[in-house]
């Protein structure tokens, strides 16, 4: 097969927003690697299959994952340009009831599977003529929000593992950013987004009154991947729909659409 | 990538140098159609010329000072006659005090002339345009990094780019209803026309140069260019879901 000129390691691929990620670079010519939790596995060798790209199945908190990946994506490409560091995990629960294992799950995933993923492609990148790599981090990694306090915390690190990172890996070529997703709609929020008592109370601080289907997130970190963004380091892009541009009521009527009905575009576009 | 506005109608304010030239000529490579403004005549005949030349289509110009109401008016009303709406207004006209004074140096005219260019001109130019952005629409200010932090004896400036960042954030909730985004983009030290003006003006221009450089962590200045291509991406279809956001391309430079 041709060398791809730009090979890419996507994690959390499986599905929602990693899955998009990793749609949108194969259409843009990209050739990938997969990575995704041990459970994802049957739904990660569907997408390789169909995206044709090589994939691992295996806990990205765990340091062996992330220097495998880059392994497997220099043997079969030769090369390593960017890195999509997606992976992570959201429990929803009052903090009060929520067990110290969830706590340290998602920090075991979001935070320092992130650090481990990021620390492993950059290592490779800087012995070569750089990269871009670029974390999902959210709304989250600024505001509060109810029912994921633990969630919140984690994310709120991967804003800061992103402005550091870049100040560290500029010397070596090495762009680091983030998008920082409000809702999107995903199998990790579906529950939420189709129970309209739980879903109203979120939807209603959404300006653009929907949540983002995943491809407006991938073609995010798209941009920052790409070299469109060249000046583009230790930033965090908000994608969230006008969430945390401001501040409303909760029973605050997001769209007064004289031209359509609100409820059946919930998850349409916003046309 | 390449016609990732193509079609739409692109008014373009501040675009006879700097980041408003090279972002009118990148949203014509990239397919719009483009009117560009600037308050000198000159300077947005060669834009037009340069946005022409790279994307081989007519490009039109007109003069504009966007501190004054009615001729903004007048140019927005003439850019509707010509092709029905606007689709993507970029907002670049912005003015600096290059001889930076400090504070209690500032003086009444000098606080009122940035203010009237750069948040009140820029006001004018979007309340007159608004109404006749259709849905999908996009709006992007040009704002800065000041819009965050602030440098020494830059005070106006900087109180005029947090304004600015405010005035987008209420705009963006105001036109969401009608699914028109409102942005901003926040370069830190970019290599402009009104870069040179504060390295000319300086003592040791040359020691200038390398504090600009080593404000990034990158070691180096932005290239108009580089912004303008934020600009493109959130004007074009990739940006759907992004409205009343702060795209900060200063090269690292606020990440510490």
């Amino acid at each position: 097969m041709p060398m791809p000129d730009t090979v890419a390691i996507v994690t959390g691929a499986s599905q929602g927003i990693g899955h998009a990620i990793a749609q949108r670079l194969v259409d843009d010519g990209v050739r990938l690697c997969l990575v995704a939790a041990p459970n994802d596995e049957e739904q990660l060798r569907t997408v390789a299959a169909d995206l044709d790209a090589i994939f691992l199945a295996s806990d990205v908190g765990d340091p062996t994952t992330a220097d495998r990946a880059v392994e497997m994506t220099l043997e079969r490409y030769g090369r390593l340009d960017w890195l999509a560091s997606n992976a992570g995990i959201a429990y929803f629960e009052e903090a009060l009831d929520a067990p110290l294992e969830h706590f340290d799950h998602t920090m075991h995933v979001n935070v320092r599977g992130m650090y481990l993923m990021t620390i492993a492609a950059a290592r490779h990148m800087a012995k070569g003529s750089g990269g871009s790599i670029v974390c999902t981090a959210s709304t989250a990694s600024f505001a509060g929000e109810e029912q994921q306090a633990i969630y919140n915390i984690s994310k709120g690190a991967v804003a800061q593992l992103t402005r550091s990172l870049a100040l560290d890996l500029a010397q070596h070529g090495i762009r680091v950013n983030a998008v920082a997703p409000g809702w999107v709609h995903t199998p990790a929020t579906r529950q939420i987004v189709a129970d309209p008592g739980e879903w109203s109370k979120h939807r209603s601080r959404i300006p653009l009154d929907r949540p983002a289907e995943p491809a407006e997130i991938a073609s995010v970190v798209r941009f920052l991947l790409s070299d469109e963004a060249s000046y583009l380091t230790g930033s965090i892009v908000v994608a969230d729909g006008g969430l945390t541009a401001g501040f409303r009521f909760t029973d605050w009527e997001a769209v007064q659409n004289p031209d359509g009905p609100r409820t059946p575009s919930v998850f349409g576009g916003n046309s | 990538m390449s016609g990732r506005v193509a079609g739409k109608v692109a008014l373009i304010t501040g675009a006879g140098s700097g980041i408003g030239r090279a972002t009118a000529i990148r949203l014509a490579e990239e397919g719009a159609e483009v009117v560009v403004t600037s308050q000198t005549a000159a300077n947005v005949e060669e834009t037009r010329r340069l946005a022409a030349e790279a994307s081989a289509r007519e490009v039109i110009a007109r003069t504009l000072d966007i501190a004054d109401r009615s001729s903004v008016d007048l140019v927005v009303a003439e850019v509707v006659e010509q092709f029905g709406h606007i689709d993507i207004l970029s907002n670049n006209a912005g003015i600096e005090l290059v001889h930076g004074p400090s504070v209690v140096e500032t003086t009444d005219e000098e606080w009122e002339r940035v203010f009237r260019v750069n948040m009140t001109g820029t006001f004018y130019v979007c309340r007159a345009a608004v109404p006749h952005m259709p849905s999908g629409s996009s709006i992007v200010n040009m704002a800065s990094i000041n819009s965050f932090i602030a440098w020494e004896n830059d005070a106006v400036y900087t109180a005029t780019k947090g304004a600015l960042l405010q005035f987008t954030r209420s705009l963006a909730l105001e036109l969401a209803p009608k699914a028109i985004r409102a942005n901003a983009v926040c370069p830190g030290v970019i290599d402009t026309p009104l870069t040179d003006l504060f390295l000319d003006a300086a003592d040791d221009p040359g020691a200038l140069r390398r504090d600009y450089e080593a404000a990034s962590p990158l070691l180096r200045m932005g290239t108009a260019r580089e912004v303008a291509n934020c600009v493109v991406f959130l004007a074009s279809d990739e940006a759907t879901f992004i409205t009343g956001s702060a795209l900060i391309v200063d090269g690292g430079t606020t990440a510490r």
